[in-house]
């Protein structure tokens, strides 16, 4: 039966959406904290992948370019909630509730790095793409992707210094 | 530690920061992502449309001088223009629903909708036909119509009987958002159309949990979200009762629905009257589903005519 009205390009979105959901909010969760927020971001991402969905669906990876553009407007969301309370001095963000796991000293320290440093984490990391499937979605060359991880990993690397520490004493 | 000892460790420790999060499950329905990004290309066209309405209005005060009344009718239009564009763009998305119902017992049917406009109607192919009420008659073709009629200009009930050329009006009732109500799985379990925006009806329908996704079914190559009703169970009145027989009636209803625009592919519901000395009965529709473009011809469908000549009835249209 032909269902009139339904484009193909929905069907195919729609797939994608319900495929994608659930690793592109985790992720943008680690760098985030908030459930809530990271909804709303994730949300705005492929309401905004839908948009441009004749070029997001040619990417080599669409799940990054999902993520980049949500780790962004978390950028623009922050950006803009400090210069609120600056102007009102009040009404700040509500502390995200307390999760073991978000709360682990390393995912402390990751939320720390500048957005670009990252997002390459988030997908050079997290969602396993290689160094030139990453710099294709974050628009930069594959060197600049492997100096941006090099100095996450340097910042990282306390971290993971003082969890060892920990473990043996 | 070297770098690469480095990079492993942070791999999996996030890794495993992520896997600990659990499944995140999809919480906003996907038409609301597609309708959201819909209402902004809308919002974006009034807002350039309105620069040019403004543009074009500010130009046309220029030529005619500072005279205030004009401007402001001239404003008016353009707001008029500019709301009836976005409200045409809108109205493209309209389409005619249009089901076709089987049914072991009572016959085929076909309904026609269109916004609140609808037409339901009982065909038999030359077989036996229940002709209301409760007698059996051969008949081919439409025995019997209802559905929404025009007349004078206003949309009404009309219930048309062919095989007696009889016809009834009465005022058209409102229809309930959502199957929350009591009683309104009823109106599922039968091949007729509760609703004119699907969306918004299976939210609020979800929401109260008069109903909930129970999975994911292929018709047609098409993927769908399987939505079940709750059954409704309700004490039949003293006269039904005594006709049919029993005591009690449950209505069930499933919906098999576009994962991405809520509309419904597939409708099936089903009544069974129990509890009485008759033997239990159940009736089933199955209704498929199509949406056909909003044309004239289309929306014409969704109307029932009355035939010249065919006598009107005043009363109850079930005792017509």
């Amino acid at each position: 039966m032909r269902v009139w009205g339904v484009t193909k390009d929905q069907c195919e979105f729609a797939e994608f959406y319900a495929a994608a959901w659930d690793e592109c909010l985790r992720i943008v969760m680690i760098s985030v904290g908030s459930r809530d927020v990271s909804e709303d971001l994730v949300a705005e991402a492929f309401t905004k992948a839908w948009a441009h969905w004749p070029k997001v669906r040619r990417l080599a990876a669409p799940r990054a370019w999902v993520i980049r553009v949500a780790l962004n407007a978390h950028v623009s969301l922050w950006r803009r909630r400090r210069r609120e309370v600056a102007l009102g001095g009040a009404d700040a963000a509500a502390p995200a509730p307390a999760n073991p796991v978000l709360d682990s000293s390393l995912v402390a320290a990751l939320r720390r790095l500048p957005v670009r440093q990252r997002q390459v984490i988030a997908l050079r990391l997290l969602l396993d793409l290689d160094t030139a499937t990453t710099a294709g979605t974050l628009g930069m060359s594959a060197s600049t992707v492997t100096s941006h991880l090099q100095r996450a990993v340097a910042a990282l690397r306390r971290e993971i210094a003082l969890d060892d520490q920990e473990l043996t004493r | 530690m070297n770098d690469d000892h480095n990079l492993a460790v942070i791999r999996d420790r996030l890794a495993e920061a992520r896997d600990c999060l659990g499944e995140m499950p999809v919480t906003i329905p996907v038409s609301q992502i597609i309708g959201r990004a819909g209402r902004r290309r809308a919002h974006r066209r009034l807002i350039s449309a309105g620069a040019a309405c403004a543009v074009a209005g500010l130009a046309v005060l220029a030529v005619v001088g500072a005279r205030t009344d004009a401007g402001s009718a001239a404003h008016a239009r353009a707001v008029a223009y500019v709301t009836s564009r976005v409200e045409n763009a809108l109205a493209s998305e309209n389409l005619v629903f249009v089901g076709r119902s089987g049914s072991m017992t009572t016959g085929e049917y076909v309904t026609w909708a269109y916004g609140p406009r609808y037409r339901w109607e009982a065909t038999s192919n030359g077989g036996e036909a229940i002709i209301p009420p409760s007698s059996i008659q051969r008949w081919k073709g439409p025995y019997w119509a209802q559905g929404t009629a025009l007349v004078g200009g206003k949309l009404v009930h009309a219930y048309v009987t062919y095989f007696d050329q009889r016809y009834s009006l009465s005022p058209l009732g409102s229809r309930p958002s959502s199957v929350c109500a009591k009683n309104a799985a009823f109106g599922m379990a039968a091949p007729v159309v509760p609703t004119t925006h699907w969306s918004s009806y299976i939210d609020a329908t979800l929401a109260c949990g008069a109903a909930t996704v129970t999975g994911h079914v292929k018709i047609d190559g098409v993927e769908t979200t399987e939505i079940t009703g709750k059954p409704d169970t309700v004490k039949l009145s003293a006269g039904y009762s005594k006709v049919v027989k029993e005591k009690f009636a449950t209505a069930r209803w499933a919906l098999y629905v576009n994962p991405v625009t809520y509309l419904p592919v597939r409708m099936v519901g089903s009544t069974e009257t129990f509890g009485g000395s008759g033997s239990s009965y159940t009736s089933t529709f199955v209704t498929n589903v199509q949406w056909l473009p909003a044309t004239k011809a289309n929306i014409a469908q969704a109307l029932v005519t009355i035939p010249p000549g065919f006598h009107r009835f005043y009363g109850q249209p079930g005792n017509q």
